[in-house]
């Protein structure tokens, strides 16, 4: 999440729900090196990677319906910035902010 | 009546003075303020002593402080469910760690299991969900 850890400090803050989901890898590790303050858990079942997609995917979901009202996709390489980026902000829109 | 039995209804009838005291006492009424008031109309002894009242009391008002009960979410949405903009997200399955209010480190709350459909009784209006590769 890295640069992405003060927007989703200030999402939480805000009323909305921030969860970071491990594809692979040690979450107290990745919460240590990146002193994460969002939720951080990894999937009990295959059925997350099969309805998420892959890594480098957010969504941004209505609580109330469960719909999602915005997606988007970073990239493998990190040639591109981190969709979590861009899902903040829709999310701190969403919230009014 | 003997005077064992007298003095049983005795002790009954004055902890149903002092249940209905503390009921009274309680404005944020409830259940228990309500069992007080039952009490109260077969109290005849003059005297709930003050102690039994004001134990009772504190019990009563923790009670009625939760009697608005659980906010009631009703079911999962039912599917069908995608990913697609406008698609319902099923209810996904998680363990980690939760944190609702950012306030420390992920790593100092519990280890839980936590699902979508826990994100959806948190009583927030928004989430977002972000798969990520460690590095």
């Amino acid at each position: 999440m890295g640069g992405s850890q003060q927007k989703g400090k200030a999402a939480i803050a805000a009323g909305g729900l921030v969860v970071e989901i491990l594809h692979s890898g040690d979450l107290l590790s990745w919460i240590k090196a990146e002193d994460l303050h969002v939720s951080v858990v990894k999937p009990k079942d295959d059925q997350t990677l099969d309805q998420l997609v892959s890594r480098e995917w957010t969504y941004v979901i209505d609580l109330k319906t469960m719909k999602v009202v915005w997606k988007g996709f970073g990239s493998y390489d990190g040639s591109k910035p981190s969709s979590v980026e861009e899902g903040l902000t829709q999310l701190m829109t969403l919230l009014g902010k | 009546m003997t005077a064992r039995t007298l003095r049983g209804v005795s002790l009954t009838l004055m902890l149903a003075v002092g249940l209905a005291a503390c009921g009274s006492d309680d404005s944020s009424g409830g259940a228990a303020g309500g069992s007080g008031g039952i009490a109260q109309t077969g109290g005849t002894s003059a005297g709930g002593t003050a102690a039994g009242g004001a134990a009772t009391g504190g019990a009563g008002g923790a009670i009625d402080a939760g009697s608005d009960g659980p906010v009631d979410f009703g079911p999962y949405p039912a599917g069908p469910y995608g990913n697609a903009v406008g698609d319902t997200l099923a209810n996904l399955a998680w363990e980690g760690y939760v944190n609702l209010d950012a306030a420390a480190s992920s790593d100092t709350l519990p280890y839980i299991d936590y699902s979508s459909n826990d994100m959806r009784k948190s009583g927030k209006s928004y989430g977002l969900i972000h798969i990520a590769l460690q590095g």
